[in-house]
Order: C-alpha cells, then sequence, then structure tokens
C-alpha cells in the first residue's frame, strides 16, 4: 500500500477525487477553518484522545460487542453473520461515538453551546445528551414531519435540557433541519459549535466524522481477529449521510479482500420517486456545502425523498461513499421500505433483537447475501441503533392500532 | 442603487415588468436571484419568494427568458445570482455563453467560497463575465484581501445574519478591501431609506434585498409602490453622496 501525498489526503484537502470540498457561504468559512485547525490539532493531541477514550469506554459503553448470530447463520444456510451491536451505546445508536467526539472538541475551542440538525432524533438525542454531560446548552432543528413523526425523541430531548426548533421551511424533514441549523450557525459561531450528524457536509465535516466513527471499524477488526482468527469476507453498513457506514469500513479499505457493502433506502422502489437511494439514483451536485451525488430534477433543485427511515431519507450521501463507488472499492445497494420491515421483524424473531430502521436496511441485504456464500465466509454487520424509537410505526404499517392513551 | 428581485415570484410576466420598473425609477442595476429550493444564505422572506417561484414553475432557462425579454425594454445592468448547484447542473460554459449573449455583466453565487471559485471563475471570465464576491463584517482584513484580489465585477459586504449592516459593522472590512482594490463595494441593506443612505456614505453602492423582494410579496399595486421606493431611495443616496 502506498501512503497518500500530503496533497491527496482528504484529512487535509477536504477532497475524494471531484468530491468533497466547501461549498458554503463566505458568512461561514473562518469558522470552518477554525474547526478544521482545532480538529486537525487534537488529533495529535493525546490528552485529548485520552479523553476521548475514556468517554467512549466509561459513558457510552464501548467497546461494543461482535455478536455471532449463530441461529440467523444457520437459518440463512451460509455465510456466519456477525453484528457489530452500536445499538448497545449509551442513547442507542452510533451517534453518540461522533457526538463525544465533535463536542469534545467544541469544548476545547471554548464554545459554550451545541446546536445539531436530526432526522429520526436519535443524532438530537446524542447531542442532547453530551450537552448535558458537559453542562453546554444545546438547540436542536427537527423537520415538522419528523417532530411528529418522531415526538417520543423530540420529549426525550427536552427531558435532557435541549430546546427542539421544528423547522417548518421547505419539505419539513432532514434536508430543511440542516438549512436551518447552518443558518442558526451562520448568525451564532462565536459561542456555539454546528455538531453534523453524519459524514456530509462541508470540510472538515466529512472526515471528522469518519475519524470519529472509525472506532467502530477499529474494534471490529481487532475483535474479528480474536473471535474468528482472520478478517471477515464483508462489511455491511446501512446508509443515510454514511456515517455509521464509513465507520464501519474505514479500518477495511487498506484489505482488498474485505468486501464493503452499504445499503440505502429505496423507499417504495428505486424506480418510483418515493426514494431515498441516492447512489442509485442521484447525479453529481453542489449541496450542503459539498459536491456528492444528490436527488435533484434537471434544473438542480434538491428532490423531496422519501423512506419509511427517518434517519435514511437524506436527498445526498456522504462524498466518501461516492468515491469508494467510483473506484469499486465498496458496492451500494438499495433496500425497500418492504425488505427492510421484514427484515426488522425477521431479527426480532431469529435473534431476539429489536434493532432500527435504519439497521434493518443492512440486516435485509444480509439475508440476501449470506446463503450465497459458504459456511467458512463471515459477515459483519453494523446494528447501527435500536429500535424502541421504531415500534410505533412498524405497528402502523402492519395495520395495528395501539392503544397509547 | 441595487435591488434584488426573486426570478418568478410571482410569475414570469410580472418578474419582467418589476425590473423595469425598477429601472425606470432610476434603479442602477439588478440582481436578479434564480430561486432555488434549498437557499440556505437568504433569510425567511427570500426563501418564501424563491418557494413561491418554484411554485410557479421557474427555471433557470427561464430566468434567462426573463432577461431576453426585460433586455428589450432596458440596458439597465443585471447581475445573476445563483446557487452553485444551479449553474453546475445547467454547465459553467453554457451558462457563462447565455449571460454573455444577454449582456448579465456578472453572478453571485452565495455558495461558492474563494476556496471554490477555481471551477467557475475562470469559464465566466472567458465570456467577460465577473464572478462578483461576498464578504463578511466578520471576514478577516486578510481573508477579505484575499478574496478582493480575486474579485472581478463588485464586491459585496454581508452583515451577520439577524444584524442590521452599521457604518460601524461594515468599516473595518471596507476599509480593508479599499486598501487593496478599486472595484466598487456594496453593501447589503435589509432595512430603511435612513439605514441605506447612512451606508451609502460608506460604500459605492447599496443593495435593498429583502425589503424590496418583501414589497414585491405584498402583491398589491407593486409597481406603483417600486417606483416610488426607488424614487425616494435614489433621491435619498444621491443627496448623501453630494
Ligand atoms: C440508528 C441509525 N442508523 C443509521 C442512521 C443513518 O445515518 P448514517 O448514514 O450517517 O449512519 C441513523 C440516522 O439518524 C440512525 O439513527
Amino acid at each position: 500500500m502506498q501512503a497518500a501525498k500530503s496533497s491527496e489526503d482528504p484529512m487535509l484537502t477536504g477532497r475524494y477525487g471531484d468530491f468533497g470540498g466547501q461549498y458554503v457561504p463566505e458568512l461561514l468559512m473562518p469558522e470552518l477553518q477554525r474547526l478544521d485547525q482545532a480538529f486537525q490539532h487534537y488529533q495529535q493531541d493525546p490528552e485529548f484522545q485520552a479523553e476521548l477514550t475514556d468517554l467512549l469506554s466509561n459513558y457510552a459503553n464501548r467497546p461494543s460487542l461482535l455478536y455471532h448470530a449463530k441461529r440467523m447463520s444457520a437459518d440463512l444456510g451460509g455465510a456466519q453473520v456477525y453484528f457489530k451491536r452500536e445499538d448497545l451505546n449509551h442513547t442507542g445508536a452510533h451517534k453518540i461515538n461522533n457526538v463525544l467526539g465533535q463536542a469534545l472538541l467544541a469544548k476545547r475551542m471554548g464554545k459554550k453551546r451545541l446546536i445539531a440538525e436530526t432526522g429520526a432524533g436519535q443524532h438530537g438525542v446524542a447531542t442532547a445528551t453530551v450537552a448535558a454531560l458537559f453542562g453546554m446548552a444545546c438547540d436542536i432543528y427537527m423537520g415538522k414531519m419528523d417532530t411528529d413523526r418522531q415526538a417520543l425523541n423530540v420529549y426525550r430531548m427536552e427531558l435532557l435540557g435541549a430546546t427542539v426548533h421544528p423547522v417548518t421551511a421547505g419539505s419539513m424533514v432532514l434536508k430543511d433541519a440542516i438549512n436551518a441549523a447552518l443558518q442558526a450557525w451562520t448568525a451564532r459561531a462565536d459561542d456555539t459549535a454546528y455538531i453534523m450528524g453524519s459524514a456530509t457536509g462541508p470540510h472538515p465535516f466529512p472526515v471528522m466524522v469518519r475519524t470519529y466513527q472509525s472506532v467502530i471499524s477499529q474494534e471490529s477488526r481487532q475483535q474479528s481477529l480474536d473471535q474468528l482468527g482472520h478478517l471477515p469476507t464483508a462489511v455491511v453498513a446501512c446508509v443515510g449521510g454514511g456515517s455509521n457506514a464509513i465507520g464501519s469500513f474505514a479500518n477495511y479499505i487498506d484489505d482488498p479482500t474485505v468486501q464493503l457493502i452499504g445499503c440505502e433506502a429505496a423507499g417504495k422502489g428505486s424506480a418510483t420517486p418515493l426514494t431515498a437511494a441516492t447512489m442509485t439514483c442521484g447525479r453529481p451536485g453542489i449541496f450542503h456545502g459539498m459536491k456528492s451525488l444528490f436527488l435533484q430534477d434537471d434544473a438542480g433543485q434538491i428532490a423531496p425523498v422519501y423512506s419509511i427511515s427517518a434517519g435514511l431519507d437524506y436527498p445526498g450521501v456522504g462524498p466518501e461513499h461516492v468515491q469508494l463507488a467510483k473506484t469499486g472499492r465498496a458496492q451500494y445497494v438499495a433496500i425497500t421500505d418492504d425488505e427492510a420491515v421484514a427484515a426488522f421483524e425477521y431479527i426480532a424473531k431469529v435473534e431476539g433483537i429489536i434493532c432500527a430502521i435504519e439497521s434493518a436496511h443492512a440486516v435485509a441485504y444480509v439475508q440476501k447475501l449470506a446463503p450465497t456464500m459458504r459456511p467458512d465466509q463471515s459477515i459483519i454487520c453494523t446494528l447501527s441503533g435500536r429500535g424502541d424509537k421504531d415500534v410505533a410505526a412498524i405497528a402502523k404499517y402492519r395495520g395495528v392500532t395501539l392503544n397509547e392513551d | 442603487m441595487l435591488s434584488t428581485v426573486v426570478a418568478g415570484d410571482p410569475n414570469f410576466e410580472q418578474t419582467v415588468s418589476q425590473v423595469v420598473t425598477l429601472a425606470q425609477a432610476g434603479c442602477d442595476l439588478v440582481i436578479l436571484a434564480v430561486p432555488f429550493s434549498d437557499p440556505v444564505a437568504d433569510g425567511p422572506v427570500v426563501q418564501a419568494a424563491d418557494e413561491r417561484a418554484l411554485k410557479a414553475g421557474t427555471t433557470p432557462a427561464q430566468v434567462f427568458a426573463m432577461v431576453a425579454a426585460i433586455r428589450q425594454q432596458t440596458t439597465m445592468p443585471i447581475v445573476l445570482s445563483a446557487y452553485a448547484n444551479l449553474l453546475y447542473q445547467y454547465g459553467y460554459a453554457a451558462f457563462a455563453a447565455k449571460c454573455q449573449a444577454l449582456a448579465i455583466g456578472g453572478v453571485i453565487v452565495p455558495d461558492l467560497p474563494l476556496e471554490e471559485q477555481g471551477e467557475l471563475q475562470p469559464t465566466l471570465a472567458a465570456q467577460g463575465i465577473a464572478l462578483m464576491p461576498q464578504v463578511g463584517t466578520t471576514t478577516t482584513p486578510k481573508r477579505a484581501q484575499a478574496i478582493a484580489a480575486a474579485a472581478t465585477g463588485f464586491i459585496e459586504v454581508l452583515a451577520t445574519p439577524g444584524q442590521a449592516p452599521t457604518v460601524t459593522s461594515t468599516q473595518p472590512v471596507i476599509a480593508a478591501l479599499r486598501a487593496v482594490t478599486e472595484l466598487p463595494i456594496v453593501i447589503l441593506s435589509e432595512t430603511t431609506t435612513v439605514a441605506a443612505t447612512e451606508l451609502a456614505t460608506v460604500a459605492d453602492g447599496v443593495v435593498i434585498g429583502s425589503t424590496m423582494v418583501q414589497l414585491i410579496a405584498t402583491q398589491s399595486s407593486v409597481l406603483s409602490q417600486l417606483t416610488a421606493m426607488t424614487k425616494a431611495l435614489r433621491q435619498a443616496l444621491d443627496a448623501s453622496h453630494h
């Protein structure tokens, strides 16, 4: 393997081939540059790294388990299936890894207030949690559609002391929440850090989020060597903006034998307009600070997206994934609502795990992939989150009325 | 005096009459904003106008057609403001050629900072089209000067959102710019005649932004109101300049 030249290192350039960059209003540039410098600086700071590791171990419950799903492996009759259990983290998803990193950085930069966007509410909950832990103020921007369908997470954030701002502009979902959060940050950056929830946005966010989420594959690679005696055959993760996937892939990118597969949300089908399958259907464009793939119309207006999963319905994707697909290093598949809901029910019955509907998109692909493989081969599938938040929506999808009064 | 108009709000024909009216009332230049689905650099007034314009079916191709119609009635300078993705999808070379053909003097791209301008600026320059940058009141002098060194057309000074620009807040960055450039410097002003005339004492021009867009949104006798407002501002600004 050849080390990347510094002129090509995305850590420094913010570029993944043609993708990435810093396409933001000038008013945001000074703060982004400060953030970039601080991030680079604290990456080299042993004290910062030690404090982050301590928080991950003693607050977030890391390392997360690498669990051998024996019943599911036997039932599918092919590869051995392992789950990387990010659902067992404090706050119930991988989002906490990234928030602890970014919030600790914010604290070092002297910030007193955290703001964030959220779709399903998991990133908002993680941000509100860490704000409480650090004694910081917290404002969360969430599309009005999402505050309605994820009311429980809204209340959770409020319990944690955050203020949740329902966003009524545009289509009132995740992309609109990001617009509002970026605007709020532009208006007030001196004491405020914007905690980006996925491996998206302007540099340095994609590289920062990747760095803080890489703990997933750092652990799973070692666990795989310890428990299996070798590297996995394939790593599978769901892709919204791509943070749990890039974290799950990062430490295997230089292991060419390990197949990397991202699962995005096809919604009602990637041939229909009711989809969020950016890698499958998107075109190159510039939005939310990055050059990447986006679902958009001919003129370049960003398209409304749909998925049963509030965490996957984003019209773009992190720039590194676009580059990984382009070079063939990773493959991306689209999973429909129906397939994801069936997988949600399957893993509950076969393994006793209620996983997030986002993660169920990855499980659905494992159900297809494992039977095509040999029993001496293995798949690590990241369970990015737990599914308590989704139970009511799945019941509704199945036409079951729950008495919640 | 410069004014912002969101193209297509409320429709093609009325945008054409609005711009022609502004020209006749003494406006020096109109910044025609191409509506975008997600105008992150704009406040709620322009966001709402963009939404109305998109509902009316406005596309970048139609905005060029509006300029063609405007050009039959006035030679007033016109500048387009468009988010990067709209230019990217249209094709930078095709966009530049179209601007050249319609005598559009320059383009403002709110989400294309200095670091990213290299992919567009040479293509525009080849057609003689300026890429006009924005600087903030909190932009450091060093950065402002780097922006000025790469600038063509004019430089627009913006206040932090939610804070109206003042003579005091804009003076430092303007002084830094003046030290290295002869280009005209304009300030985006969101407010009243009094504020605009004060700003005109430190800048070469004042852009009436959301105030104009809001006036257009009120819908009743828009053209006569545009005329009245433009004439009043024009007079006040001329008086303060001389
Ligand atoms: C549990 C869970 N998984 C996955 C995602 C998708 O995000 P990403 O692609 O950044 O991992 C979310 C987003 O809200 C989530 O809550």
